[in-house]
């Protein structure tokens, strides 16, 4: 075996192409993919290790919990200091456990590293015997916070618990790494030192290219906006397919399919997922930038002169389009954003942290008043409908009596806990309306897909052909409302909705009268 | 005396069931109806309200009494057109559950939020009945809740309908106790009603309580115990020949087959057609052993072939609800028919023959003898209740496929308000007490096969049950807010404390 050979090779790149992603990398493997983050390069982990800590590690696989302890151990060695990389390798959680709370007893700062499931069950079912796990358990469910006040209701003393499911790494930073990493020319070369030409030389190449890693890194950033998770081995899973295709070999006549920019849309995995749902070259348009390629495509095709060519056409404009996409040379004064950055822009405008609460607030709040009355447009109060019935079908009618202030609704941005804020970057994917009752407050989770449904109102969509579901979330924030509230048994102002035609009768009663009032 | 088939069939749904499933027009309405007004142990009527509601095709407000016009403040300014439309719309809000019919206040049902809506009603009555005693047998609170509830009157739509209702007159409801059904209890010995008994218990710690500071306007906790009560009809049904077979009984409630994988062709989404079948076949025989049950107490046991053949060549053998001679010709043509060609494999005598003759012509599709039974009674009102899908009288091929607001008290009814389980636990768990099968448990294909319901391969998905059948399931669940997923695969159902 050629023990002394690099490992760095394209049999390597390949494998990470394929989303394989040997647990067992030799440490040469490991330092070159590594990719820093807040996490060890802004010394979070250092600091908590050196504080005497123990910090929690969790989230999904591949989101590189291990190769933080592997990173962390040479400087924080065993047995000073505690490790646990693999709480799968327990059939049994309390052995882990005593093991930990030893660890905890004798005061070893260190970092474990637990999949969020198998956290999950220890917590629920072990806390009782390991009292640790309670605040395991209360920080696990208080990472992200609507306000100051949640944040009190968790301990950071001794353990620090970070979940990584969190963890935005679709940042600038984080991508400019690994796109360094993985076009690294020591890729690119034999064992015997002779270079390596080919497809991977030059999708290599391109990617080293600054305008063309510039729109990777702004197409990944606005992936990175999605409601998703991305993991660092979705990453290099999808960087190491542009470069690659999978191939172990770099393939000296390639045509079209191995390009990285084909290859960007048709890997599989999270990202190829992500892209070809949101930002498949068919769905984003644009007037211009279409016309133009689509001509180009078109005088291409023809020069060859081959049958089918419409066929042949379509192919080619889309390939053109997805080479627009980073490589936006071809037109001048646009570029690849203006394809897709306007991406459900009322979502984005709205979540958007910097805008003023109030002024978010006011603009939900009237988007779900002219959801139910397409005439409305206030913002100040909001109307709560009750739709009632025991079938299995839409109500006919929905009936309303109470409207609630804006004071006593507030609009609130999830946030990382504070004590971990500076671990990692968040990218909330949701906004919150939120009722106060007396004692109780209630929520309406805003994510895109109720926004759109919000939004669609502007395309004045009949009531009967909207979605029930994101209606059903809106009702049911209603009822909650509804049911806090206290009202008069024989006084009130009862607006009637016909959802069928989408008429409104409004009536008071009064002293057991009724009072019609005139529109 | 002639036989009347009718009444064998309502007869043998009570001697079987304990209650008259033979209604084409049964609506989960009619339960709410029936069960509140139970559980109040009141009605309320009120001829104002029906009469104000009543379409204004039918009464115009031209023809209204007077009485009406005055409730409103200068009614004088209201034309008799503006009137008609403030009616038909708040009539419709009355109607949403399209069971108010103009000409027969019994058989009308008002879409109730409270008691001023629970009226006397005459259908649905006895299902009805069996569903509060099962409530009732749950050790629970849930009578004083859905009583705190129903007595409440704060909502928008008792508000709406206040002049209306609220002088209507109070009438006393009593409950007869329930009667065991005569072929078999349908409590204990861990029948199936008992899990039904324990689901309430479960789904009533989730309702709301009156704990003084709030109204009680909470629809949605009436439409949960409703639904829940929708399903437990059903699928008490379902099972019902197996609780009171002689033998070959199985130890594994009937299977219900949900198909979440999105589309209907896949065999999962066969094998919920099929186990949808096995219902229907079993609710059949169920009623054939109440069939048997009522011809012996009528006496059939002593009628020899002979005397069968004689009497139908008589015209004197069916109670024909017919006017012309050509029609009852044909009837009993038909009805003999049927008597030759019927079988018993084991017992070979008339009397088993005539069993089979009776339970065949009532529950033959063509529907010549106007018997709507128990097998339609249990379909029609399972895709009214949202339990199968497509809905409608025309559909064919339905499968199960529960909407989101039936699937929610299902899984309310096995989860405990602060408790958590693994989607896997709770498959076990709804396969265990109600047969619903949905993939992820390691028990689903033998259970399925116990029933002779063939689990066929996909060309295009490896094992679909488990996987994209389990995976529409967990997105269903998730969707209601109740599961998150974990790592490794693990998805964890939970349903918190009730904050109130």
């Amino acid at each position: 075996m050629g023990i002394e050979a690099s490992t760095l090779n394209l049999r390597f790149l390949s494998q990470l192409a394929q989303g394989g992603f040997a647990e067992q990398l030799t440490d040469e493997q490991r330092r070159e993919i590594h990719i820093t983050t807040r996490l060890d390069g802004e010394k979070y982990l250092q600091d908590a290790l050196e504080d005497g800590k123990q910090v929690v590690l969790t989230g999904n696989p591949g989101d590189g919990k291990t190769q933080y302890i592997l990173q962390m151990k040479p400087e924080y060695p065993e047995p000073d200091y505690f490790y646990l990389s693999d709480a799968s390798e327990y059939d049994d959680y309390t052995v882990l456990l005593d093991k930990w709370k030893d660890a905890l007893d004798n005061g070893r700062a260190g970092i474990l590293a637990i999949n969020d499931g198998p956290l999950y069950e220890m917590t629920t079912r072990h806390a009782d015997e390991y009292p640790f796990l309670e605040k395991v358990r209360s920080q696990f469910q208080n990472q992200i916070i609507y306000d100051e006040d949640q944040a009190d209701s968790a301990d950071f003393d001794s353990i620090v618990v970070i979940d990584l499911n969190n963890r935005n790494i679709l940042t600038r930073k984080v991508i400019g790494q690994a796109i360094e990493n993985l076009t690294s020319n020591k890729f690119l070369k034999e064992n015997n030192g002779d270079d390596i030409d080919g497809h991977i030389a030059y999708n290599m190449d391109k990617m080293r290219n600054d305008r063309v890693r510039e729109n990777i890194i702004r197409l990944l950033q606005s992936v990175g906006q999605l409601d998703a998770h991305v993991t660092v081995r979705d990453l290099l899973n999808f960087l190491a397919y542009c470069i690659t295709g999978a191939k172990e070999k770099s393939i000296i006549e390639f045509d079209e399919n191995l390009k990285y920019y084909n290859l960007a849309f048709n890997g599989s995995g999270k990202i190829f997922t992500l892209l070809n749902e949101y930002f498949h070259p068919r769905d984003l348009t644009h007037p211009f930038i279409d016309s133009k390629l689509w001509a180009d495509a078109e005088e291409e095709v023809s020069r060859r002169d081959e049958e089918d060519s419409e066929e042949e056409v379509d192919q080619r404009f889309i390939e053109k389009k997805r080479q627009f996409y980073f490589e936006d040379v071809a037109i001048k004064d646009y570029d690849a954003r203006d394809l897709y950055h306007e991406t459900n822009y009322s979502f984005h405008n709205q979540r958007n942290r910097d805008r003023p609460d109030e002024s978010v607030k006011e603009d939900v709040i009237e988007m779900i008043n002219s959801y139910f009355m397409p005439d409305s447009s206030k913002g100040s109060d909001l109307r709560v409908w009750l739709s009632h019935n025991y079938r299995s079908k839409s109500s006919l009618s929905l009936i309303s009596r109470t409207e609630i202030p804006k004071r006593e609704l507030n609009r609130r941005v999830p946030k990382l806990h504070p004590e971990i804020s500076d671990a990692m970057d968040y990218n909330h994917d949701h906004h919150v309306l939120e009722y106060e009752g007396r004692d109780s407050t209630v929520r309406l989770r805003i994510d895109p897909d109720l926004s759109e449904t919000l939004g669609a109102l502007e395309g004045n969509i009949p009531y009967i052909l909207r979605g029930r579901e994101e209606e059903q979330q809106l009702l049911e924030f209603m009822e909650e409302i509804e049911y806090r509230e206290s009202h008069d048994e024989d006084y009130g102002t009862a607006h009637i909705m016909d959802t069928e035609t989408g008429e409104l009768e409004i009536l008071t009663v009064n002293d057991d009268r009724y009072q019609m009032e005139r529109r | 005396m002639p036989m009347r088939l009718n009444d064998v069939n309502s007869d043998a749904s009570e001697a079987a069931f304990g209650f008259k499933a033979t209604s084409a027009s049964l609506k989960p309405v009619h339960l709410s109806q029936v069960v509140f007004s139970n559980v109040l142990g009141s009605t309320h009527q009120s001829e104002d309200l029906f009469k104000f509601v009543e379409k204004p095709g039918k009464t115009p407000s031209s023809d209204l009494d007077e009485k009406y016009h005055d409730l409103f403040e200068s009614s004088r300014d209201l034309s008799d057109e503006q009137m008609d439309n403030l009616r038909y719309r708040m009539r419709k809000v009355l109607d949403n559950d399209n069971a108010l019919y103009a000409s027969s206040p019994r058989h009308s049902a008002m879409t109730s939020m409270s008691d001023w809506f629970v009226a006397y009603r005459r259908i649905g009555v006895t299902p009805s009945q069996f569903i509060h005693t099962v409530l009732d047998e749950s050790n629970s609170d849930i009578n004083q809740k859905l009583t705190d509830q129903l007595q409440d009157h704060h909502d928008a739509i008792s508000l709406l309908f206040r002049p209306l209702a609220k002088g209507g007159e109070k009438g006393n409801v009593t409950v007869s106790p329930w009667e065991e059904p005569v072929l078999g209890d349908a409590f204990g010995d861990g029948k199936i009603a008992d899990k039904f008994v324990e689901g309430f218990e479960t789904l009533s710690e989730h309702l709301k309580d009156s704990n003084g500071d709030y109204d009680l306007n909470y629809a949605r906790d009436l439409r949960r115990t409703i639904k829940f009560g929708g399903f437990l009809l059903y699928v008490y049904m379902a099972n019902r020949h197996n609780e009171i077979r002689k033998a070959g009984g199985k130890d594994e409630p009937v299977p219900i087959v949900l198909n979440y994988t999105g589309n209907r062709n896949n065999p999962v989404a066969d094998a919920s057609l099929e186990s949808f079948r096995v219902v229907g076949s079993e609710i059949q025989l169920a009623t054939r052993l109440g069939v048997k049950h009522v011809l012996d107490l009528q006496g059939y046991k002593d009628y020899s072939e002979e005397d069968v053949l004689r009497e139908i060549e008589n015209h004197n053998f069916l109670e024909l609800n017919r006017n012309t001679e050509d029609k009852i010709d044909q009837d009993y043509k038909k009805f003999e028919q049927v008597f030759r060609a019927s079988r018993d494999p084991e017992q070979n005598t008339t009397f088993h023959r005539l069993v089979d003759a009776v339970s065949n012509v009532i529950h033959d599709f063509s529907n010549r003898f106007d018997t709507y039974t128990p097998q339609s009674t249990a379909q029609t009102f399972a895709w009214r209740a949202g339990i199968l899908k497509p809905r409608g009288n025309r559909a064919n091929k339905r499968r199960y496929r529960p909407d989101p607001e039936m699937l929610e008290p299902i899984l309310l009814s096995v989860i405990e308000p602060g408790t958590s389980m693994s989607l896997q636990d709770l498959s076990e768990e709804l396969r265990e007490r109600y047969g619903i099968i949905v993939g992820g448990t390691e028990q689903d294909r033998r259970h399925l096969s116990e029933w002779d319901i063939r689990l066929g391969a996909s060309a295009s998905e490896s094992d679909p049950l488990n996987n994209q059948n389990y995976e529409g399931f967990k997105e269903a669940v998730s969707s209601l807010g109740y599961a998150e997923e974990y790592a490794d695969g693990v998805t964890i159902v939970s349903v918190p404390e009730e904050e109130i």
